[in-house]
């Protein structure tokens, strides 16, 4: 080869390289990124179908925590829709009814959200940002604000 | 008064700072000798100042002085004297300041150790650190103000975040601003040589041992952090490919394309241009990693607006750094000569393998971390990209660089052969080899790719020492003979491969956790028993227990090992009394290089306690990986032929200055 | 006055000491191309070493000495040409580099300080405010200082019975309960700390009497039947629950024995006169619709009469110690519900001055004025 060919071979092994990541990077954009919903999102506008994975979020609703073993069951709500989860395992420390949490998971064909993960409200400053986010829109945010400055 | 004098030096370091940038830089430009020693002494002037300036923060949070506002927010008079010490940076404006202390100390250390810098290259370079200080500085004390005062301080702290009082995050923080500021030496050095339009021999000798410090400490942080998630979230997780944690990764695959890019610039002068490029990417992913984690911009782009002027100056700071350094290259880098030619197959080829492959690679965790914030900002559509995206991308482009790693210092200079490298990695490929035939006829439901991950990881481990076995050869100098030569290697050989053996290490622990790692969980009762990988958990008891300030509930377990040995496990709930925030401590007991976990639910008012164990084989290795790869580091560092004395007379004419101390015009 | 005199050596330090080295050289000729030769010259000394160790072998020891030679040699060739070799030099723009440095240090690092910093306030370490003369502190700290005495020792049955009352005085109702249940389980119950505690539970629980308070003034009354205040609250609590026949025995009971002048009689005067009328109502016959009616309303304004006596004592307590902000809030909470809205505005109005660096309270309270308008 002379010096040239070596150099243009040189520059397309590079390329390929560099087209591979891209390809990667696109191909994992397209199938591997999990979209937030709330229960609104899913039950009124039918955002997700069964079988597909999301990230869940809202708040637990009072009085729904229901233990069967290490099989908990809650119902996610956004005071607008509630939807129902299923999870195995250990719910985080901050898990509470009416608290903010996240799941992400699998909605069933009976319409039952099967989280295989649960986070929690972090510390009393930081909600899981999407919650917060959804229940702004849903005008619930300052609703609740309000009810933490009277109770003190 | 020790607190304000406190916020009067950080004011006055401000001051000389702004100094600093721009008096010796236009030393150099004129060729003023004194304008650009200057920057010897200020320098130092600013590290003993912010030393204070820390010092008092420190004073007041030992103290518990509650009129300082950031220490009211974030400690408690009762809190264990170590997390007094670390609360000072577990918040926003102490960390901040930390990171400030640490860029100051760096830059005497400059100024200190660097006798054989040309005085232009160093004036310029310490001037570069300058302007990076007067951003931090002046975000500090304008945005996040540690040194704010309350007019009628109450009694009693709000506590650190109970998760951050662990030894493992008292030092963690440090550890990885470390990293990150030892980057901004070499951003420093890029940008001088770009200002100057030159590239010292120094130049290369310099900036690896900075990368490389900055490398070690920036493994040692991620790795401390890995194995914090590790325990004290009690997920059982060690990497979660959370925006955090790439935060602290990306710069780390920079540091170490860096690391690999100097080595050809100091031995053969070839990659100058992209050294420098990769150098100013390096320190920007320090910035980004910084910010992105202190902004909270990660929670939600929406921080921004809820705190703006914080936001503001994060992205006026990023673009004038990343965007002001990426123009003068593009600028200037025409001016800096390209040196040595050399043939694809050859070490110079092997480090632009390693290069491509890592830069590609931490384009994809950069597209990955910031996708979903950029996503939110245009459309308002959220998403998260979680394990499945960067398994995708990461993954495969790791795999052909792992696979070329042995290869690399076998090559030599200009013109390697392959197949010579080859026929000394004969050991390698057989120990891969045989790996591979006994995962598969040993473990049924292994599945291939796992295999063939593990031959790589023992390809990795043996073929680390391929070199040294070279150069020694004990078959043919007899083993005194090779031992002597083995002693005479240069330190940076011995390096390369301690690092590239504890890269294969990590690698094995990787993929056996994630293969073969078993978990059980059941709800328990006192006097109930589990079995997890011929482990036998019985519960035995809840004990209660009062500390200064949290009570815990230890839940103890008695393990009957598969060996028959009998041990004790004691996970525990806890509640921090000032936040009543709620904790799990895991229990993990370590045999070999594995781990029993076993962590908690929630305990139901009938006593039944959720259980979570795993049987994690071989999981220490990621971590026992990292110190083989900062020990190489070490090594590659303690390398005598790093150190290069001041041409003599510059040394003479220095001499005769301190002696005479003629005022010029006087 | 100290801290000027050292901010301002500290500065004249600062400033002294970079200044120095702008005037410390002669003019000197320096190549920076000396500082590579160095460089060079240190690696072929290197490669040499490698050599003897045998580390490395011939071939590459030729090509690495080639390399430098031919470094070193691109480096001799630069050195003739003169405008390579930079000459440094000292001189006038030193003086600018001077005059920079003395006008920009004083007046970014005194005024930015005196901008950004809180020099009147004084550090205030826990510890020493805590140790500080105690004629000159505020009860929250003689407080805290014992809670840090019962944190050490927390079998101090009497440091319990100490700040217990405190806690009450401070509207730390939570405390207070939390503070006398510990004393009991140290010192054993006594009819007087059993009164203490239920009185406790009932301004914690906003004046209804519990369960558990009641069984508290229950064995109280019955240990000392003389004594006034179990038999006040039992008979508050016969109101409470609508026994009205032993309310109105109860509260005849108190009266009898109390002097003619107890502050407490104007309140069991009323509430005797609650409990007669009710049972007035009640007494005859099947009750019709439009008595529970009534009855509903009665019993409304019977709380209503409890409340006002609470919130009278509540006044008072806060007359004596202002500095109690859930006292206030309770107050004028009170007021609101009880629609006295110049009283409630009053109160707002107090703590509004008295709270005026508590941001998050002030706004609380604008929020409860503009409800009341």
């Amino acid at each position: 080869m002379t010096r040239k060919q070596k150099r243009l071979a040189g520059i397309g092994f590079i390329a390929m390289v560099l087209a591979a990541a891209i390809g990667l990077v696109l191909v994992a954009l397209r199938d591997e990124i999990v979209f937030f919903y709330t229960p609104t999102e899913i039950i009124e506008e039918k955002k997700a179908k069964a079988g597909q994975r999301f990230r869940l979020g809202g708040l637990v609703k009072e009085e729904s925590l229901e233990k069967q073993g290490t099989m908990v069951k809650f119902v996610i709500t956004d005071t607008n829709s509630d939807l129902n989860v299923r999870y195995t395992g250990i719910l985080p420390d901050l898990f509470k009814e009416g608290q903010g949490v996240v799941a992400e998971g699998v909605l069933n064909a009976a319409n039952t959200f099967v989280a295989d993960s649960v986070l929690a409200k972090h510390d009393e400053n930081y909600m899981p940002k999407e919650v917060t986010d959804s229940l702004k829109k849903q005008g619930y945010w300052q609703k609740t604000s309000d009810e933490e400055s009277s109770s003190k | 008064m020790i607190v304000e004098l406190g916020h009067y030096t950080l004011v006055l370091a401000l001051a000389l700072a702004m100094v600093q940038s721009v008096v010796p830089v236009f030393g150099a430009k004129i060729g003023h000798l004194g304008l650009m020693r200057m920057a010897n002494q200020t320098s130092i002037m600013m590290a003993v100042l912010i030393s204070f300036s820390f010092g008092a923060l420190t004073w007041a949070y030992v103290n518990s002085d509650f009129s300082v506002t950031n220490v009211w927010q974030n400690s408690h008079s009762l809190q264990p004297m170590l997390y007094k010490y670390s609360s000072v940076w577990g918040n926003h404006e102490g960390s901040l300041l930390l990171w400030v202390l640490i860029l100051s100390l760096f830059a005497s250390m400059v100024s200190i150790f660097g006798k054989n810098l040309p005085p232009e290259l160093k004036a310029n370079v310490l001037g570069v650190q300058a302007w990076i200080l007067v951003a931090f500085l002046s975000f500090v004390l304008i945005t996040s103000n540690p040194f704010e005062r309350l007019d009628n301080p109450p009694l009693e702290g709000k506590d650190l975040n109970p998760i951050l009082q662990d030894v493992g995050l008292a030092i963690h923080p440090p550890m990885l601003y470390i990293g990150y500021v030892g980057l901004s030496i070499t951003f420093a050095f890029a940008m001088a040589a770009l200002i100057s339009g030159r590239l010292d021999a120094a130049w290369a000798r310099w900036v690896r041992p900075w990368t490389l410090i900055a490398w070690i400490f920036l493994t040692a942080g991620i790795a401390m952090g890995s194995y914090w998630a590790y325990y004290e979230l009690g997920w059982g997780g060690w990497w979660f490919w959370d925006p955090v944690e790439n935060a602290s990764f990306m710069p780390w695959l920079a540091a170490t394309a860096l690391l690999h890019s100097a080595l050809v610039m100091e031995k053969r002068e070839a990659l100058k241009i992209w050294t420098v490029l990769l150098a100013i990417v390096a320190f920007s992913m320090s910035l980004l990693g910084t910010f992105l984690v202190r902004s909270g911009v990660l929670t939600s782009v929406h921080a921004f607006a809820t705190d703006p002027e914080r936001g503001v100056f994060i992205l006026t700071i990023l673009v004038l750094f990343i965007g002001g350094s990426l123009t003068l290259f593009v600028l200037r880098a025409g001016i800096l000569k390209s040196g040595g030619l050399f043939a694809p197959i050859s070490r110079e080829g092997a480090l632009v393998f390693n290069n491509l492959f890592l830069t590609s690679a931490l384009a994809t965790v950069l597209v990955g971390t910031l996708y979903p914030l950029m996503l939110e900002a245009v459309n308002g559509a959220k998403i998260s990209v979680g394990p499945p995206f960067f398994n995708l991308t990461f993954g495969p482009l790791m795999m052909p660089l792992l696979l070329a790693v042995p290869f690399g210092p076998l090559l030599s200079w200009k013109r390697g052969d392959l197949l010579a490298a080859l026929s000394h990695l004969y050991w390698a490929f057989g120990a891969a080899l045989l790996a591979i035939i006994l995962v598969i006829a040993f473990s049924s439901d292994a599945p291939i790719l796992a295999a063939l991950v593990i031959g790589l990881a023992f390809w990795l481990m043996i073929g680390a020492f391929a070199e040294i076995s070279l150069r020694t050869d004990v078959r043919k100098n007899g083993l005194a003979k090779a031992f002597d030569r083995a002693r005479g290697l240069p330190g940076s050989t011995w390096g390369t491969a301690f690092a590239h053996f504890g890269l294969g290490v990590t690698l094995l622990g990787i993929v056996s956790v994630s293969i073969f790692e078993t978990e059980v969980i059941k709800a328990m009762k006192v006097g109930e028993s589990a079995t997890i990988s011929g482990h036998q958990l019985t519960l035995k008891g809840i004990n209660p227990r009062k500390a200064s300030n949290y009570n815990e509930d230890i839940i103890n377990f008695e393990v009957l090992s598969p060996k028959g040995e009998k041990f004790i496990m004691r996970p525990a709930k806890r509640i921090y009394t000032t936040r009543r925030m709620p904790t799990t401590e895991s229990a993990i007991n370590t045999s070999g290089f594995s781990q029993l976990y076993v962590s908690l639910g929630e305990v139901s008012e009938n006593n039944l306690i959720t259980v979570r164990m795993w049987w994690k084989p071989q999981v220490t290795l990621i971590w026992l990986g990292s110190l083989f790869m900062m020990f190489g580091g070490l090594l590659s560092l303690a390398d005598r032929r790093l150190r290069v004395g001041a041409p003599k007379r510059a040394v003479k004419q220095a001499k005769v200055e301190t002696d005479v101390q003629v005022p010029a015009n006087g | 006055m100290i801290f000027w005199i050292i901010a301002v050596s500290v500065t004249v330090l600062s400033i002294g000491i970079i200044i120095f080295p702008i005037f410390g050289g002669n003019q000197i000729s320096v190549s920076t191309l000396d500082f590579d030769k160095e460089i060079y010259k240190a690696r072929l000394k290197e490669i040499e070493e490698e050599r003897k160790l045998g580390s490395i072998d011939e071939q590459r020891y030729q090509y690495a000495v080639a390399e430098e030679g031919r470094r070193l040699l691109t480096l001799a060739d630069k050195n003739n040409d003169l405008n390579s070799t930079a000459i440094l030099k000292s001189g006038k723009s030193g003086l600018y580099g001077l005059i920079f440095i003395v006008l920009v240090v004083p007046v970014v690092a005194l005024g930015g300080y005196s901008k950004l910093g809180s020099i009147t306030t004084p550090d205030q370490p826990l510890q020493a405010r805590l140790e500080a003369d105690p004629r000159s502190q505020s009860v929250e700290v003689l407080l805290k200082r014992a809670e840090n005495q019962l944190i050490k020792n927390p079998d101090d049955g009497r440091g319990w019975l100490v700040v217990a009352p405190v806690y009450m005085r401070l509207g730390r109702y939570q405390d207070g309960v939390l503070a006398y249940r510990t004393a009991i389980r140290i010192l054993g119950a006594t009819t007087e700390l059993q009164i203490a505690l239920g009185e406790a539970l009932t301004v914690r629980g906003g004046g209804v009497v519990s369960e558990e308070a009641n069984e508290l003034f229950r064995q109280a009354n019955k240990a000392d039947p003389e004594n006034i205040k179990p038999m006040f609250f039992l008979a508050i609590a016969f109101n409470q629950v609508g026994k009205y026949e032993e309310a109105v025995g109860a509260w005849n009971k108190l009266i009898a024995k109390s002097s003619k002048n107890a502050p407490w009689l104007k309140v069991a005067r009323q509430q005797l006169e609650v409990a007669k009328t009710k049972l007035g109502i009640e007494l005859p016959g099947n009750p019709t619709t439009q008595d529970i009616e009534d009855a509903k309303q009665l019993s409304s304004g019977e709380r209503t009469d409890f409340i006002n006596a609470m919130v009278e004592k509540l006044a008072g307590e806060l007359d004596e110690n202002p500095q109690n902000k859930p006292g206030w809030q309770r107050i004028i909470r009170s007021y609101t519900v009880l629609k006295r809205k110049a009283d409630a505005l009053a109160a707002i109005n107090k703590a509004q001055r008295l709270f005026k660096d508590d941001k998050t309270f002030l706004e609380e309270l604008e929020k409860n004025k503009q409800a009341l308008n």
